[in-house]
């Protein structure tokens, strides 16, 4: 349930923009530039690496809509019937599991970040782009979850599909609405 | 940051320095201190409050922000509708909290942005950045720029 009145028991991200209009358009650019931009990372690979950073910040409200949208994108389901804080568990491709390891220490101890964890990823094949685009990816995901989660949006499980669908980005590679 | 707001630049500069101390963001935390601190926020504020929120000399209206701030960055699922209604009970309107979270949340993507790059922080620029960043001086933007770019050079 929201924590403000002037937001609909029902709010969502939209509605939280609704308070702020012109920082809509903003986010929706960047959304498209780091969510479907050119990258080595493919938007199912995006999409899965913003499930996890909002899992393990136990945001259910963006976990669920980017994980739909990840599967729709492709990614094999079972990754989110396993998506656990150790990434070990999660059954992602070996190429991917550095960058997760990666999406955890960045968000659940920033401070904590090494060049090993950088090395890591380089180690899979990644290039410094790639691990660039992953980092922005992660950033985004650390607002997001903070966003619904300040506002108190209630996660509403029966929504996720349909949110997934109906993210501004989601409708084709160039983010045309 | 500087748009029309409830808050005033200089509380949105605490917040954002606030929440990059509390993530160890020192470059983040080091150019927000800064700037608050040319807004008029005492200098000796920020380790105060870093220290403990609840009894960090901060005007009283502003305490239970920094209070949901600081949880908002740490354990942001834990947040409820006491945290959200100890700042309407200070007097502040929705509008107020929800650029307080924008804030925090802007900083959580920043911060991560600088740990996830590795930049390192220059603590001699720090008085220099912040009063640009509080538009005290020139073009901040060429400096921070300079200042990267000098970092980038060092490490290469």
């Amino acid at each position: 349930m929201p924590f403000m009145k002037s937001l609909p028991d029902t709010a969502n991200v939209r509605e939280i923009f609704g308070l702020k209009p012109e920082l809509r358009r903003a986010h929706g650019e960047m959304g498209r530039i780091i969510m479907r931009g050119d990258s080595e990372l493919t938007p199912a690979e995006r999409e899965t690496i913003a499930a996890y950073v909002s899992r393990i910040n136990r945001c259910d409200y963006c976990y669920g809509g980017h994980s739909e949208l990840a599967k729709s994108l492709g990614a094999n389901s079972s990754i989110f019937e396993n998506m656990f804080d150790d990434v070990d568990a999660v059954p992602v491709s070996e190429k991917l599991k550095p960058i997760l390891q990666f999406a955890n220490v960045l968000t659940l101890q920033p401070g904590k970040v090494s060049q090993a964890h950088a090395d890591a990823v380089y180690a899979a094949g990644w290039s410094e782009k790639a691990l660039h685009d992953a980092i922005l990816v992660i950033c985004r995901f650390n607002f997001m979850n903070r966003l619904t989660l300040g506002h108190g949006l209630d996660p509403a499980p029966e929504n996720f599909e349909k949110r997934a669908a109906s993210m501004a980005y989601s409708t084709g590679p160039q983010g045309k609405e | 940051m500087r748009g029309p707001s409830p808050l005033t630049p200089g509380e949105r500069e605490l917040i954002a320095g606030y929440v990059s101390g509390l993530n160890a963001c020192e470059f983040c935390h080091g150019a927000h201190t800064a700037a608050a601190v040319a807004f008029g926020f005492p200098e000796d504020l920020m380790p105060k409050l870093l220290d403990n929120v609840d009894t960090a000399p901060v005007p009283e209206k502003l305490r239970p922000i920094l209070k949901f701030v600081k949880k908002l960055t740490l354990t942001p699922a834990r947040m409820v509708q006491a945290d959200a209604d100890a700042v309407f009970a200070a007097g502040w309107t929705e509008a107020a909290l929800h650029h307080a979270i924008a804030v925090a949340a802007r900083y959580n993507l920043v911060n991560r942005l600088i740990h996830g790059h590795g930049i390192g922080a220059n603590p001699d620029t720090f008085r220099a950045r912040g009063a640009h960043i509080a538009g005290k001086t020139g073009d901040n933007w060429k400096e921070n720029e300079s200042v990267l770019d000098r970092q980038g050079q060092e490490k290469g």
